[in-house]
């Protein structure tokens, strides 16, 4: 008795370790910038985070196109591999395994090749399609089909069912669980996938989630709450595919019985659980979707509009007003004063600069300068800017680093 | 057949709230007629003001200005304004004479509003009458028509406008004001700050911040917001009804095909009811341009809500409204302008919940009556089974 108890407190203390990050996650995502708790990371990141939403739909899309044309080319080559015998079959499924074991560093270099010889390099679909022919579904479903009872499939050639029917009316429906198993494997390995999209996409509005949570500075503030919607979706896609993801990575089939053996639950009370769990997904991306339109909104109001000036080279005067004032030197970089904001001897102003990205936005970044001369309404500054660069003359909202901006006229 | 009741009730809600929405567009384009401003008032014997005075040229080469004086006193019982205008004050607030004539220059006369005439002359018409006012008789000129806003919410005091100078004693009920605004009367941006800036150029050794700074410049802009937000609701439900449709007919039409599917191939159904399908396919098609088109002008649709009254980072910052708006209303200075523009912000608003109630009535309303006709649908299979 001793024993048992000991070994469930190990248990326990293993499972609180394995989900303290998770916690930890979550406890974090309640905490306000005082401290206390708070609702307002979740106020920011679902109401005001435009990344956030156009990070969470590129995942959406990507995960779902990956996999919607993965599974059925995966389950199309299994059934060659298993239902037909033909020279160099055994050479090319070991291939296909050779393949699956390649660590992905290792195929960078000839993939980038192809991708650019394909002149599809730094767009989405530089992602998308080396993944739709991942080998590992082949495989999984290859080893899966193999346990398949052949009677079946005599049994329906003599009902006069062709291959392709074969196919589609027995070999698909009796693979369901490795389906959902693969589903739910290739969901999480392509939700989260970062180095893919790092180096075969330059955009940063083309990135998933993933690699935009890391990337993008909007999330400092709002990153234990973006993690945790972020987890949301596989969770959900999760509990849909349990019992099938149980049933499905035994490589062989597995009679119900067996399952309620394994602590599963009968097939009507998944099949119920399943439409439970389908229904929350959809409210959830409903939910999503009309939040991503609610933020567009909010994110235009809250978005400062600014008026900027550039820099000119002039002959500064002590009076602004007269000509034939003392002068204070010539110098090249000479702005309205109202540009300067002051901290000690020296000052910070902001500049605008295009973010490189397709949409091209204009974001506020605080660059640091000497003030050399003042007469009260023009400055002579070094340092920090070109010439060339726009420089923050007024805003109609108060300004930080790496705020996003309208230009006045533009 | 949906029943009539609901049939009638619907159109009855959607006439309210067109009338509602007509109402708030109105109001949000009357104020538009006033251009927007910027007022600065001068308390006292403010030397700037006068300084201010002698420049007028020069202000007024780039900005329409003018100069008035701005006075509150009671008179048998009746709050009354009077405004004593300079020849620029018309553009500002303009009305239309009625009856009789504008007030002269250097003429004890004034125009007073058509209400306030019926008021105090309910038999006889007013122009030629004289009135006491504070002590000095006043000759009524003209008098002038009460606009679409005077007559349906007007502001409690009776406003009476007599040309610069008449007023003889200045007393500490006074304000002088300067009203700015641009010449094309269009609202622009960063106005305060231009202003501030050609003011530092052309006459550098006057401040408008001795006087106190109230800028006006965008209320049109948030007043028509309401307006634009009932319009953008009604996209926004008109919308998620046509998806909530558009699924519907999805699911129905492959319950129905499947059903279908029991009894009879695939190839049949499709050649036996060749019009049926080709009808429900042309009214999807239609429905999902439909769709479409108003997803497209729900994305595209954008607030113009002023930066200055939103907090600057998080819109969720209900500290930045409660003080903004204890400040604001510690700032009040009087100014007919901002005393119509804080009526109208209260019918506006009130307009924008009316036609909320009724839209979002209509929409529940449109669902149910969707389920109803899928009811009927049933019904009417049964019995066809039956027979």
């Amino acid at each position: 008795m001793k024993k048992h108890i000991r070994k469930n407190i190990l248990i326990y203390l293993f499972s609180f370790v394995c989900i303290l990050p998770f916690l930890i996650m979550i406890i974090y995502s309640f905490k306000g910038s005082n401290g206390g708790f708070s609702l307002s990371q979740y106020g920011r990141l679902l109401f005001q985070t435009e990344d956030f939403y156009i990070g969470f739909w590129n995942s959406v899309i990507y995960t779902f196109v990956i996999i919607g044309i993965n599974i059925p080319i995966s389950l199309l080559s299994a059934y060659g591999f298993t239902r037909f015998n033909f020279r160099g079959k055994e050479t090319l499924y070991w291939l296909y395994i050779v393949l699956m074991m390649m660590p992905f560093q290792a195929t960078i270099v000839p993939q980038y090749l192809t991708l650019k010889m394909l002149n599809i390099i730094y767009t989405p679909s530089a992602v998308i399609l080396p993944n739709i022919f991942s080998t590992f579904g082949a495989f999984l479903m290859a080893q899966y089909m193999r346990g398949l009872d052949k009677e079946i499939f005599y049994a329906g050639i003599t009902d006069g069912l062709s291959e392709f029917k074969l196919f589609l009316k027995i070999a698909a429906p009796m693979c369901r669980s490795v389906i959902f198993a693969l589903t739910i494997l290739l969901f999480i390995n392509y939700w989260s996938m970062v180095e893919q999209p790092l180096i075969f996409i330059s955009d940063l509005l083309d990135m998933p989630l993933a690699v935009t949570l890391n990337k993008s500075g909007v999330f400092k503030r709002v990153f234990y709450a973006a993690g945790v919607v972020f987890s949301i979706l596989p969770i959900l896609v999760y509990q849909f595919t349990y019992g099938d993801l149980v049933k499905g990575i035994n490589l062989s089939v597995v009679s119900d019985n067996e399952m309620n053996l394994l602590g599963q639950s009968s097939e009507e009370e998944g099949n119920k659980q399943k439409r439970r769990i389908k229904k929350i997904t959809v409210r959830f991306l409903v939910m999503m979707a009309f939040l991503t339109l609610a933020t567009q909104k909010i994110t235009y109001i809250m978005r400062p509009t600014v008026e900027t000036v550039q820099s000119k080279e002039s002959d500064l005067k002590s009076d602004p007003n007269d000509i034939m004032s003392e002068s204070l030197g010539y110098h090249d970089k000479v702005i309205p004063d109202i540009c300067v904001h002051r901290s000690g001897s020296d000052g910070y102003i902001y500049a605008v600069f295009e973010e490189n990205s397709g949409k091209r936005r204009k974001q506020a970044v605080r660059v640091n300068v000497s003030i050399e001369a003042t007469n009260g309404v023009e400055t002579a500054i070094s340092g920090g800017v070109a010439q060339e660069f726009s420089i923050i003359k007024w805003s109609t909202k108060s300004i930080s680093d790496g705020m996003f901006v309208n230009i006045e006229g533009k | 057949m949906l029943s009539r009741k609901k049939i009638l009730t619907l159109c009855i809600l959607i006439l309210f709230a067109g009338i509602s929405m007509t109402f708030q567009w109105k109001v949000q384009n009357e104020f538009k007629k006033y251009p927007s401003r910027m007022e600065v008032v001068f308390e006292g014997d403010d030397t700037n003001y006068l300084e201010l005075w002698d420049h007028r040229d020069y202000l007024n080469e780039s900005y329409l200005t003018s100069f008035t004086l701005e006075k509150q006193v009671e008179y048998n019982g009746n709050e009354l304004i009077i405004i004593e205008k300079d020849e620029n004050y018309s553009k500002f607030q303009p009305y239309l004479i009625k009856d009789g004539r504008e007030c002269k220059e250097g003429e004890h006369e004034i125009v007073i509003s058509e209400r306030f005439g019926e008021k105090m002359f309910p038999m006889d018409n007013p122009v030629g009458e004289t009135v006491e006012i504070s002590g000095d008789n006043y000759i009524i000129s003209g008098i002038y028509e009460d606009t679409f806003l005077k007559k349906s919410y007007d502001l409690d005091e009776e406003i009476i406008y007599m040309p610069s100078s008449s007023i003889k004693e200045i007393d500490d009920d006074v304000s002088y004001r300067v009203l700015f605004s641009e010449r094309d009367g269009r609202d622009r941006l960063f106005f305060n700050e231009r202003l501030n800036e050609y003011i530092s150029e052309g006459i550098p050794y006057i401040s408008l911040d001795s006087g106190l700074i109230f800028d006006y410049t965008d209320y049109s802009t948030i007043l028509s917001q309401f307006f634009e937000g009932s319009i953008f609701l009604m996209e926004f439900l008109i919308f998620v009804l046509i998806t909530i449709i558009i699924l519907r007919k999805l699911k129905d039409d492959s319950k129905e095909y499947r059903l279908q599917l029991q009894d009879y191939y695939a190839k049949e159904i499709i050649m036996g009811n060749m019009d049926a399908i080709l009808l429900e396919a042309i009214k999807l098609v239609l429905l999902i341009f439909l769709w479409a088109i108003i997803l497209r002008f729900v994305i595209n649709f954008k607030f113009n809500i002023p930066g200055r009254v939103l907090p600057p980072e998080d819109i969720f910052d209900f500290n930045f409204y409660v003080e903004s708006f204890s400040q604001s209303r510690n700032y009040y200075h009087g100014g007919i302008y901002r005393k119509l523009y804080e009526k109208l912000f209260r019918i506006e608003f009130i307009g924008f919940l009316v036609s909320s109630v009724f839209s979002v009535s209509i929409f529940i309303m449109a669902l149910k009556m969707k389920g109803s006709t899928k009811r009927m649908r049933k019904i009417h299979r049964r019995a066809e089974e039956e027979v």
